[in-house]
Formats: structure tokens, sequence, C-alpha cells
């Protein structure tokens, strides 16, 4: 469905994005991972056609998105927000709507459904200016929908919507891929790359440095996951690696699980146990040496 | 075209919500309008009077006589000038006619039997209509004289022993008729003598006088009347000249107030343009199926409309006040073509910020400078000439002249050219020139 290769661009004096290339298939979310400034948004915005890629294609439904035809099948959550602030929900919706040539009677219909969607029904009528920060991102992924396109572009869709808000955006990004449509979501967030990506890219200085479902990353990148806990006074402390003389341990390993059990049925007893398993922020760490987020 | 329709919808309604935007758009231009078309002067006056410039070369009594029973007239307003300024003065339109009393007048005027004096009159071209109602008050100013020499017999009887030696002395004269004429001489002294006896005894009443010179008024020749041209004024460059098409305040007060809106919706739309970048919707619309050359067709439909919808608001608004613009026609194709001219202009000023304060700032900022030489503060008419020819550079100029040449300068359709024919190529150019701009910005 979207095929990009080796796409480069230049900003100013900075080098944005560096050779570049990704495929997604359709019904596939594919998820962009990275720290401030890696080039997220560059690269969406080369794959919808906004920027001009200075070297390498981008291909969406083997068409290219500088062709008007082709973006029909787009629909983008900037990350900016890009509404008509003096205009009503509704309006800012029937007007995209419009855009895509969407017939009057289907136009309602739409309109309708994306206001369900952002959950701002009874607030249709009001002017986006006096929306609140969550309910301008929830209508700004409304405006991207409309059409109901086949590829959807969200980028970092749910800065500033509150934990309810933003599991009801889940459901719908899930239904949508229910639906068989095909997207491409970057985020800071590695809860919403885990529940929602099938495969997760990890971008850092405008390069792609891993590229991956989720279980694929962590194993090759995660790194092993820590054991640790404390072990009860009369077993076997010997049999357990890395225990100190207060009876605590900590060991790493790839199977962590297996390895409990092995030990277990070796006789030792766990007075405490606690598995840390590999995260995406544990993968960036490996990948970049340093940490996603500065929070 | 669809797209572009919805395109400019959009941006209308935009413009339309934006309340100072509307403020500088309509209500600000409408009230300078207000403002400057009352305080100007233009145009006839208030009264109904006939204004009459009258020149008395002859300044006998009589004359002065005639003049005054002009001036008596309530219907004239008579101004004395010299003959120059006279005639001036009505090629200017400051008069609606001239009236000029040649030296003999005094010798035959109100002399019943003698050649009717000479005068002569001028009118105004455009106030043929008023030539009878003219000549008929300068009939009667002669019949007042008629009446006075009845009244002043002495004046008469120098007159009457004149002829009397003169039909004496001519040979040509038959001699039977020079018997019978100087026999009525005669007894015309005789009836003057008379009258000046009933006059010194009794008051005479004055009213059957006046009708029996009223009488008479239709049956002889009181004046002898000669028009003289005024039609063509010696200069049309002139300001005189300019001006005096000029029928009320409003013809001047409303092209210059809107070239203020056309000025408004321009600051508007570059300013909604930029607000469209910085809001990020601009991004929205570049995926949108649209190619980018129907983006910038949309804005700029939009613009035009709104200048149209604006510019026939005021045109209605001064039709209301009394305004009657000379041809429709050409008035369309004015406005027109300021249309096209600004909208063309807005795209390049809508590049010269990053912010909507900066963009809006400097667009007013440079519509003002054009404003001030292209006579939206102070007409061009007024200017002193290096700036009436600096401002052959200000489209701000030529917009207001052609709007001008529609409504007061009457204008033919070539005449017409000029104006619009500069307008159009300014726009065209500024279009093309602000379209590769944004391209270029954007790649
Ligand atoms: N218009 C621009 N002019 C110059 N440099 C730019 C421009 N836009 C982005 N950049 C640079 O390009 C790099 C990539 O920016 P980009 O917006 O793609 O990052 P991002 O991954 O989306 O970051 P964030 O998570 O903060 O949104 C950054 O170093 C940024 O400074
Ligand atoms: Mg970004």
């Amino acid at each position: 469905m979207i095929k990009v290769q080796n796409i480069c661009k230049t900003l100013g004096t900075t080098l944005a994005v560096n050779d570049v290339s990704f495929d997604v298939t359709a019904g596939e979310i594919l998820g962009l991972l990275g720290p401030n400034g890696a080039g997220k948004t560059t690269t969406l915005n080369m794959l919808v056609g906004i920027l001009q890629p200075d070297g390498g294609t981008v291909r969406i439904n083997e068409g290219n998105p500088c062709d008007a035809g082709t973006r029909h099948y787009l629909g983008i959550a900037p990350q900016g927000l890009s509404l008509y602030e003096e205009l009503t929900a509704q309006e800012n919706l029937t007007f995209l709507g419009q855009l895509y040539g969407l017939s009057a009677g289907h136009l309602r219909d739409r309109v309708h459904e994306m206001l369900e969607f952002a959950a701002l029904t009874d607030r249709r009528k009001h002017p986006v200016r006096t929306y609140s920060g969550g309910m301008k991102r929830r209508l700004n992924m409304a405006a991207a929908l409309i059409h109901d396109p086949e590829v959807v572009v969200f980028d970092e869709p749910t800065v500033g919507v509150d934990p309810q808000s933003r599991n009801h955006i889940f459901d719908r990004i899930e239904e949508l891929k229910k639906n068989g449509r095909t997207i491409v979501y970057t985020t800071h967030y590695m809860e919403e790359a885990q529940r929602l990506c099938d495969r997760v890219a990890v971008m850092d200085h405008g390069r792609i440095l891993a590229m991956d479902t989720l279980g694929g990353l962590l194993t090759t990148y995660g790194g092993a996951a820590i054991v640790k806990g404390e072990l009860e006074p009369d077993c076997q402390l010997a049999a357990c690696p890395g225990v100190e003389a207060d009876r605590s341990f900590r060991f790493s390993t790839n199977e962590p699980v297996r390895e409990v059990v092995r030990l277990s049925e070796s006789g030792v007893a766990f007075k405490a146990l606690q598995i840390n398993q590999p995260d995406l922020e544990a993968v960036f760490l490996s990948l970049t040496g340093r940490s996603l987020r500065d929070d | 075209m669809k797209r572009i329709l919805i395109l400019s919808l959009k941006d209308l309604k935009l413009i339309s919500r934006d309340k100072l935007g509307m403020f500088f758009m309509l209500a600000f231009p409408v009230l300078m309008a207000l403002f400057f078309g009352s305080i100007m002067n233009f145009g006839p006056s208030g009264s109904n009077a006939l204004k009459i410039a009258v020149c008395d070369r002859d300044r006998s009594p009589v004359s002065r006589r005639f003049v005054k029973n002009l001036q008596d007239n309530e219907v004239v307003d008579v101004d004395e000038l010299p003959r120059e300024d006279a005639v001036d003065s009505v090629r200017r339109g400051s008069h609606a006619g001239v009236i000029i009393i040649p030296p003999e007048f005094g010798m035959t005027a109100g002399v019943i039997w003698k050649d009717a004096p000479p005068i002569h009159l001028g009118l105004d071209p455009s106030r043929r209509a008023e030539a009878g109602m003219l000549e008929g008050m300068v009939m009667q100013a002669i019949g007042g004289l008629v009446m006075d020499r009845f009244q002043d017999p002495a004046t008469l009887r120098p007159l009457i022993e004149d002829s009397r030696k003169e039909i004496q002395a001519d040979d040509s004269v038959p001699l039977p008729t020079r018997v019978v004429l100087s026999t009525m001489m005669e007894s015309l002294a005789g009836l003057i003598d008379s009258i000046e006896q009933v006059q010194s005894t009794a008051d005479t009443a004055p009213g059957d006088m006046e009708q029996e010179a009223a009488r008479g008024r239709g049956e002889l020749r009181l004046a002898s009347v000669t028009y003289i041209d005024v039609s063509r004024s010696p200069d049309p460059g002139s300001r005189a000249a300019i001006l005096s098409k000029v029928r009320s305040g409003w013809d001047v007060s409303f092209p210059q107030a809107m070239v203020w809106a056309v000025m408004g919706c321009v600051a508007g739309f570059a300013t909604l343009i930029v607000r469209e970048n910085t809001l990020g919707t601009h991004t929205r619309l570049l995926v949108s199926p649209l190619t980018r050359s129907q983006l910038l067709a949309g804005k700029g439909v939009a613009c035009f409309l709104c200048l149209m919808l604006v510019l026939t608001t005021m045109i209605m608004l001064a039709v209301g006040l009394g305004m009657r613009p000379r041809r429709w026609d050409l008035l369309v194709l004015s406005i027109a073509s300021t249309g096209v001219c600004f909208v063309g202009l807005m795209l390049p000023l809508s590049l010269l910020g990053r912010t909507e304060q900066a963009v809006s700032g400097t667009v007013w900022g440079i519509c003002t400078v054009m404003a001030m030489f292209g006579g939206g503060m102070v007409p061009v008419v007024f200017m002193p000439p290096f700036i009436q020819t600096l401002s052959n550079f200000d489209p701000v100029k030529w917009a207001v002249y052609s709007m001008e040449g529609a409504i007061w300068r009457g204008f033919t359709f070539t005449e017409m050219l000029l104006p619009c024919g500069i307008l159009t190529a300014v726009g065209t150019v500024s279009l093309v020139i602000g379209s590769w701009m944004i391209s270029r910005r954007q790649a």
C-alpha cells in the first residue's frame, strides 16, 4: 500500500530525513517512534506529498502523492492542529468533505459520524477557538477521516488528550484497522505504540535505526529481562544466580519465565519475585544510548 | 471550478466573521465617504435660483437699471463680473449663463420705436433647457426699462428731439413721410408733456403702465439677442474644467472611499493567507485532492468576490444618497479591473511576513502610502504636478481614475481603456509574480 524508498530531505541546513525506506501493507499500522527532531513529521510530510523529497520515491497505491488523484486516498491529522478557528466543528468537517467531493447526503452522514468520533456532537455549533486543546485534537483526527481514506497518517494525535478520550480514540483506531485502513502513526508514547502498532520503526537523527514487530524489536534490541526478588530463608540459595548475602537476588535472562520455573523446580523458593520485561524504552536506549523522552 | 468556489465560500465565511477586518473593509470606507462627501462643496448649490453672470460694458444709467431689474428678479442670482471672467465662470460651471451688455445698449434700450438693443447671452450647454427662461428674464428686465422711460419722460425728450432732427435731415425719406413723422414726434413730445403734468399733480398707478409694457412685449422686439459660444472649455485638462463635471461631493468621496475598501479587502485576504499557514490549515488543503493552482485560484476568487460585494454595497449606498454614475457599464468595467489589479497585488503582499501581525501591518503601511499618492486621501487633481506625475505609478490612482471616469468624468469606452488596461496589466503581472513566489516558497 505504501512504499517509501530511500527518501532524503534537507530543511534549511538540517538533514531532517536521511535515507529512509519502509513499506506498509494494507490494513497494517506502522508506528514511527522517535524523540523530538527525529524527522518523523518531515517523513510524513513527504509521505502525503506536502514536501517533495530531495531524493528517493514515495508510492501510495502505486501513485505519487504529489498527484491530486493519489491524495484522494489519503487523510492526515497533522501534528500542529489544522482547523479553522472561526468556523464550527460542523463547518470545518463539512468544508473538508465538500473538498473531497462527497455528495450532500453522504456528507451529512459522515459529518455526523465524525462528530461522534470526536465526541463533539453537542459542541458542533461552537466555533473551534472556544474548544479545549483535547477537543481540538479529537476534531483534528476526525477531520483526517471525513472522506474515509484508505491511508491515514496520524502525527502525534494524542498529545494533550486526557486518558479517557485517549482510550476512546484508540478504540476508534482499532476499528479503522479492523476495517482494513492502513495507518502510519507517530508518537513519543511507548504504550500507544505497544497497544496499536503492528510494526514499529525507531527513528533518530533522520534515520530509521530499526524496524520490526514489537516482539522482534524487543528480542533483538530490548536485551535480557531482569528477574529480581527475595528468596525464602531455608531454600537452596546456591542454585539461584546473583544472590546477595541478604537473600535478595537480581539476574538477567532472555527467557525469564522458563528460568523462574526451572529454579522453582530445582528447589528455590521465592519470597518476592519481579520480572522486568524489556520495553521500547529499553530498545531505544540500546539503539541510541539515550532515553526517548526527557521527562 | 466547483472546488474553487467551495474554497472561496469558506474564505468569505472566515472573513465575514472577522469583525475588525469587516470594519476596515466596509464600515470605515463608508464613514469616510459620508464624511468627505458631506463636507466637500461641489456642484449646484442648494438654492434653486439660476446663477447668472452679468457683464455691463455699457455702464450707462439705463444699463445699470437693467442690471438692477435682473437683480430684483428672484428666479436668478446675479453676479457682476468682467467679461472674460463671466464667460469662464460659465465654462467652469460656476454660473449657468452669462449676459453681456454691449456699450450701445443704453442708447436704445426701452425705446420702443428704435432698433432693439443688442444683447449677448451665453448658456452652459448642459442647461439648454433653461435658455428660454433666461431669455424671458432678459425681456422682462428690458420691458421694465420701457416702463422706466415713460415714468421718467425727461430722458425721452432728447431722444425724441434727436429723432425729429434725424428725420428732417434725412433726404432719403420722401417729404410727405417726413412731415407725417415729425408731426408724430411732436405729438409724442406733447404726450410726454402731458404725462409730466399728470405725474406732477397726481401719482399715476404704475400697474397700468406695467400692463402696457407687458402687452407691448408680445408685439415688439425689445432686444436683439445673440448667443455667444461658451460650450468649449479652453483647456479640458485644467483643474477647473475637470471639476466642473463633478455634481456633488459623493461623486468625489465615493471613489476615494472605495479604494480604501479595496485595500481593506486586500489586507484582510493577505492576512487570511498567512493565517492559513500559521493555523496549519494550509497543510490540510495541500493534502486534499486539489492542485496548488486551484488553491491559489480559490483565494483569488474569494478576494475578488469580496471586493465586488463590498464595492457594490458602497455604490448602492452612494446611489441611495443621490450619486448618479454617468455610465453603469463602464463602472462595472472599472470595478472589475480594479478587482483584478488588487487581487493580483494581494498575493505578493501576503508574502511580506510570516505572522498575521507582520503581514497586516506591512500591507496597511504600503496601502496607506499608495492611497496617499493615488488620491485616496486628497484627490489627485488637487496635488502639485510632480506628485501627479508620481501617482501615475500608483495603481490606486488608476483605480480612482477609472471609477471617476465612469461616475462623473464622463469617459467614453476608449478613454476607459487606459486606466482599466493599466489595472488589468498590473494585476496580471503581480498575479504571475505572486504565484511564482508562493510556489517557490512552498518548494
Ligand atoms: N521548516 C524547517 N526549516 C528548517 N529546519 C526544519 C524545518 N522543519 C523541521 N526542521 C528540522 O528538521 C528536523 C526534523 O524535524 P521534524 O519536525 O521532522 O521532527 P519530529 O520527529 O517530527 O519531531 P517532534 O517529535 O518534535 O515533532 C529537526 O531538526 C528540525 O529542526
Ligand atoms: Mg513532529
